[in-house]
């Protein structure tokens, strides 16, 4: 390495450590019983940000590839004339009050955590002339829990209780956006939202006479379309303010449900199955900020997003469910400093960036919200660029101190830049 | 050969439609031919619809069952589910629960009864759950919105969340009793002398918990200073509340926590504050499972004061019950049929005012039938079983005052209707107590 390497080894190092500290993140955003479908990790999600905009702590304000396309797709219009960008994470986040789980059945002596590694986001984007174009697929939701399984045994019995949540959001994403006089951009977005979510509570208790088995199981399949689209003003070279939307929408779909008492021993089997269309009402997002280059190397950014939960409504089997949620504003910030680099012979950037998160929880009671800080480094080749980030949060308000964290990879790839 | 074919038409026609003129003095009930004889019947004014498959079929009223009863004849109600045929389409036959109640399914189901037999039924909120949701109380009497200070029955149903049966038997009279007003003579006149005060739900937090996360959570959804949650709002009443710790427990944790203090809960709040209001000389509290009907005391296993007289209606109510399906109810002083209790509705009622004060486990009998699971098929005929003794019970409360209770004559007053329509000539009848 030479000397512009020797500058970065220090971000770098500080990166690494606060990363491999991090371990697994926690911040439950589920505080309530009744919320399953609450997405693990936060329920403020906006698009699927990729590894740069995570170490940043923005998600629209700053456009890298063109996963930005999900929140912003005005600053498609700022991308290579061909781009594409996959990311792949794995997220942590502590849980203490869900489904069963220390909300009277079972109890735990701290927060329980679920992990999720996987797919977050690709997609693709091109530009000629003043039009630009993305297509994108996203999983930006899920909604795993720790799963349980407690039991005993002993004096002849032997019981057993579990439950298992798995379920995920997908989203695919097409937009289009125009470069405007004067620096303006604009961009819209179609998007298909396609959710699933299935709970298993089995419990069990098996006697030399019997086994009694009681099961409660329920999917949902979900579905709904939605916009989400932005401007961006680029009012100097070192200045962009970018205002986003996502529309309002409803996830809806077929919600099954069966709920089974088994005794083979005697011959009961009793069930109560349910049918229903279940509906999620989902609240505007809107968002403005801005991103300012201070120098060459040194750049920042700043957001705000409001989401509007107080609209947010549930209709599930058949009954609507009280969500007491508020409105909140999630906050967001970060600077980044490109280092250049020679590696193996060749001229690389070497981004480092921190960011940090002001996230409030909808709750109304009790009052939560996650303050978490970003970090994130990568390496750029003149065409292929590879970034990490992470983010560690830590909740207050719930008393329990919940955790989340995510660490992100992202690939992309530009064309004739 | 016709005639045959016109019998059949017309049970067909009852079976489908109730509630229609056919049936206007109740419903069709069939009994065994060999423990009867059809013409003995008919000299002794039953209405013999037709005889088919070994089997006598009947219209019958309250009067006729609770006759057929006291001569030990067993009969089965032919189609009770179809009691609520003619009435209004119940909410409660989908969701999570399937044909069971949720908390939002009653509140919408005893509305429509309230709006369909404006004067006989009238909803009144008793009071307000921990998270808030309202308990509500279904009042059946003539002028039903009036306080006319009439002797009154009430029927409990829902103290513990996983016991979904307990709900429906308890509305299901309450729907019965409106639905019948106009058709049976019985049914008016036990309407006309009495409030029948129905709350189908006391613990509706633990309910929709029950429905919505844990099938088996029992007590309501009370955040206890350990972490734990609930109280078995079925030990937090006054009466030798906390007694030991075999009949309830201390322990927040344990299923069987009676509370803080008595009454610390709003959902027993909710119904000591009617009863203490009201002049109720007669309760059920409807609980499941084990087919028992019990009686005070649960917290000892003393003997009540007119033990023999709680043990005379418990085995009224048994032999009606069994008349039905033949389902056996077994009977006796709580804590010496299943186990101690302190703390608990009927400990209570007896307790504050000797009023003849039941828990009626409902079916099944075990868990090899379900335990707290009910088919959901099986409401009507569970209900159905329950008919007799609930108006068996609430026919007593007309004939057996309490003692140091009087029946209050009707005394005039000059009052106001609501409207401001003008003055009015009302009748009031206040209870009056006797020191």
């Amino acid at each position: 390495m030479r000397t512009g390497a020797n500058r970065a080894l220090l971000p770098a190092a500080v990166a690494a450590a606060c990363l491999a500290i991090a371990g697994p993140v926690s911040g439950q955003l589920v505080l309530g019983q009744y919320e399953d479908e609450a997405p693990l990790g936060t329920w403020n999600i906006f698009g699927a940000p990729s590894a740069p905009s995570i170490g940043l702590g923005v998600t629209f304000v700053r456009a890298t590839d063109p996963s930005i396309s999900l929140t912003n797709p005005a600053l498609l219009t700022g991308l290579a004339r061909a781009s594409v960008t996959l990311s792949a994470s794995y997220a942590v986040a502590t849980l203490y009050k869900y489904s069963f789980v220390n909300t009277g059945v079972v109890s735990s002596d701290g927060a329980l955590a679920a992990g999720v590694l996987g797919f977050d986001q690709g997609a693709l984007a091109f530009r000629s002339g003043g039009w630009a174009f993305a297509l994108a697929a996203a999983v930006p939701e899920s909604y795993a829990r720790p799963a349980v399984l407690a039991g005993f045994e002993g004096e002849g019995v032997s019981y057993g209780l579990s439950l298992d949540q798995t379920g995920r959001l997908r989203l695919f994403h097409g937009a289009i956006a125009r470069r405007l006089a004067a620096g303006l951009s604009i961009g819209l977005g179609l998007n298909c939202a396609v959710a699933s979510l299935d709970r298993s509570i089995v419990e069990r208790t098996e006697t030399p006479a019997r086994v009694v088995t009681v099961t409660d199981n329920r999917s949902e399949r979900l579905s709904g379309l939605f916009l989400n689209g932005g401007v961006s003003w680029e009012a100097s070279r070192r200045l962009t303010a970018s205002l986003v939307f996502r529309s309002p929408y409803v996830r809806k779909g077929e919600g099954r449900s069966l709920l089974r008492y088994e005794v083979p021993e005697a011959g009961t089997d009793i069930r109560i199955d349910a049918e229903a269309v279940n509906e999620y009402i989902q609240p505007w997002i809107v968002g403005a900020g801005c991103a300012y280059a201070l120098s060459g190397a040194w750049s920042v950014a700043a957001e705000l997003a409001w989401f509007g939960w107080s609209a947010y409504e549930v209709t599930y089997f058949g009954e609507p469910l009280v969500r007491s949620f508020r409105n909140v504003v999630r906050a967001g910030a970060g600077g980044e400093y490109l280092a250049s680099a020679r590696m193996f012979g060749k001229s690389v950037i070497i981004p480092f960036r921190a960011g940090v998160v002001f996230d409030p929880q909808p709750m109304r009671e009790p009052r939560s919200s996650y303050l978490a800080l970003a970090l994130g480094t990568g390496l750029r080749l003149s065409a292929l660029a590879i970034d990490i980030s992470g983010q560690i949060g830590r909740e207050s308000g719930s008393g329990d101190s919940l955790k989340a964290a995510k660490i992100v990879l992202s690939l992309r790839y530009m064309i004739d830049e | 050969m016709l005639r045959r074919t016109l019998r059949l038409l017309i049970l067909v026609l009852v079976l489908a439609v109730p509630a229609s003129p056919a049936g206007e003095e109740g419903q069709v009930i069939s009994v065994s031919k060999s423990a009867v004889d059809p013409a003995r019947l008919a000299r002794q004014g039953f209405d013999l619809l037709m005889e088919k498959e070994g089997r006598v079929y009947i219209v019958a009223g309250p009067g006729d069952l609770a006759a057929l009863a006291s001569g030990r004849i067993p009969y089965t109600i032919e189609a009770p589910g179809s009691l609520a045929a003619g009435g209004p389409a119940l909410s409660a036959d989908g969701g999570l629960n399937g044909a069971f109640h949720s908390a939002l399914e009653l509140e919408t189901d005893i509305r429509t009864l309230e709006r369909d037999f404006p004067g006989l039924a009238r909803v009144v909120e008793i009071g307000e759950s921990l998270e808030g949701r309202k308990i509500w109380a279904l009042k059946i009497s003539d002028n039903a919105s009036m306080d006319e200070g009439e002797p009154a029955a009430i029927f409990l149903g829902c103290h513990h969340a996983r016991e979904w049966i307990s709900v429906e038997v308890p509305f299901l009279f309450g729907k019965y009793l409106l639905e019948n007003y106009g058709l049976s003579q019985d049914v008016r006149d036990l309407v006309d002398g009495s409030e029948i005060w129905i709350v189908p739900i006391v613990n509706p937090d633990g309910l929709e918990y029950s429905i919505h996360v844990y099938r088996y959570w029992r007590k309501n959804r009370r955040a206890n200073a350990d972490g734990t949650y609930g109280v078995d709002i079925n030990r937090n009443y006054g009466y030798r509340w906390g007694f030991d710790n075999i009949g309830s427990s201390g322990n927040p944790g344990s299923d069987l926590y009676r509370g803080t203090r008595p009454f610390s809960e709003p959902e027993t709040a909710a119904v000591r504050d009617l009863f203490t209001d009201h002049d109720f000389r007669a309760a059920i509290s409807f609980h499941s499972y084990s087919q028992a009907i019990m009686y005070p005391w649960g917290y000892t296993t003393d003997p009540a004061p007119g033990d023999a007289g709680l043990g005379a209606i418990a085995a009224t109510m048994s032999g009606l019950m069994a008349a039905v399906n033949g389902t056996v109810y077994t009977y006796g002083q709580a804590s010496r049929l299943l186990y101690t209790t302190n703390g608990d509705t009927v400990d209570w009622t007896y307790g504050l005012r000797g009023a003849p004060s039941f828990t009626i486990e409902l079916p099944p009998v075990d868990i090899d039938g379900g335990g707290f699971f009910n088919d959901e098929a099986a409401i009507g005929a569970i209900f159905g079983e329950n008919l007799p003794a609930m108006l068996y019970l609430a026919r007593y409360t007309l004939d057996h005052p309490l003692p140091g209770r009087r029946r209050v004559p009707l005394r005039p007053a000059w009052g106001r209707d609501r409207l401001g329509e003008g003055l009015r000539f009302v009748i009031l009848k206040a209870p009056v107590r006797v020191r």
